[in-house]
């Protein structure tokens, strides 16, 4: 597979009236008091590299291939309760939203190739859990697949906070993701 | 959770930092073959603790954790601590060369679909367990933990 070439290019910003925020390692990663969140893009051989390592068939490679990955990992500096719900993060291209490729969407793309259930099982733990809650100094990571975009886009995680989801929302905004691509022959 | 008792929860009481004290619900079934054929069930281990792991090889956190596991497997081998290392759903092949490389002594139970995971509802991997002689789940770490420093085996020594 050609060696992909390093485009990724996050710039992080904040909604207004929220904290200020720090960002670190050329606009990869985003921190403030509490939340910890860093960006990992891989292009599309990268992909295909890690499941074929996994053992998934030629079918399943290509199917995961085709997609793009914003693959997030969230360390929860509060001292309280902080929820992933992947439902209310947003993806957006002006005002066009992209639509998250969820568990659903894949369990279907698996039974048209008749994916065996212990791949599956790989593929849904490397995804980032659609809903649970971080304790404090708790971390995640995990992908969330989107169709794969040629032009730049948004993305806006809300996170409930609280045990029961009762504080205020979290929100980071983070403009000018990119889908990595591989370098072209 | 107010934010005291969310602070004193993780890392001010004397649990170990990363364990969570659980609400005593009844662990679910571990009936697996471990990666030599031999069959283990959770159900064997009443009477003891049993110190539960769920892994895989692709997950970098469990990369640095399982050596230290391997340590305390051979800390605590024989005693009231009995301790059931799973990894999900990957091949034999995959396992072995893994394990050959960071920790040959690990004998793992082979989920080999991932079901048997699953049923744990693991909050991510790596996920550790700690279930109580009557088969109560009594502890979760989070994440992957140095289980081989001094104030997680004081933790552990508690249990054999």
């Amino acid at each position: 597979m050609n060696k992909p070439k390093f485009v990724l290019a996050i710039i992080f910003s904040c909604l207004a009236g929220l904290n200020a925020y720090a960002a670190t390692d050329e606009n990869r990663v985003y921190q403030d008091d509490d939340v910890y969140l860093r960006f990992i893009q891989l292009a599309p051989s990268q992909i295909g590299s890690f499941y074929e390592g996994r053992e998934f068939n030629k079918d399943a490679v290509n199917l995961l291939m085709a997609s793009c990955y914003v693959t997030v990992i969230v360390d929860n500096k509060s001292d309280d309760f902080l929820w992933i719900d992947i439902a209310k993060w947003k993806f957006k291209q002006g005002d066009k939203n992209i639509v998250q490729q969820d568990r659903k969407y894949w369990d279907k793309q698996w039974d048209k190739i008749n994916l065996k259930q212990a791949h599956r099982s790989t593929f849904n733990w490397t995804l980032m859990p659609a809903e649970r809650n971080l304790y404090p100094e708790e971390g995640v990571g995990g992908r969330i697949p989107i169709p794969m975009q040629s032009k730049p886009f948004t993305v806006v995680l809300n996170f409930p906070t609280g045990e029961n989801k009762q504080g205020k929302m979290k929100t980071v905004r983070i403009d000018n993701v990119v889908c990595k691509q591989d370098e072209k022959n | 959770m107010n934010q005291a008792y969310a602070k004193s929860d993780t890392s001010s009481t004397q649990l170990p930092r990363g364990i969570i004290k659980q609400d005593g619900r009844q662990a679910p079934a571990l009936k697996l073959n471990d990666l030599d054929g031999e069959p283990y069930n959770i159900e064997d281990s009443k009477g003891k603790w049993v110190f539960v792991h769920f892994w895989a090889t692709w997950c970098g956190p469990c990369r640095k954790e399982i050596p230290t596991i391997q340590d305390i497997i051979n800390k605590f081998k024989g005693t009231n601590l009995d301790i059931a290392i799973i990894n999900t759903a990957e091949s034999e092949d995959t396992v072995f060369n893994f394990l050959g490389l960071l920790a040959p002594d690990i004998t793992p139970l082979m989920d080999e679909d991932g079901l048997a995971t699953e049923k744990w509802q693991p909050r991510g991997l790596p996920a550790t367990y700690f279930v109580d002689p009557q088969g109560k789940i009594r502890y979760l770490a989070l994440g992957g933990r140095p289980w081989n420093k001094a104030e997680y085996l004081e933790f552990l020594n508690k249990f054999k």
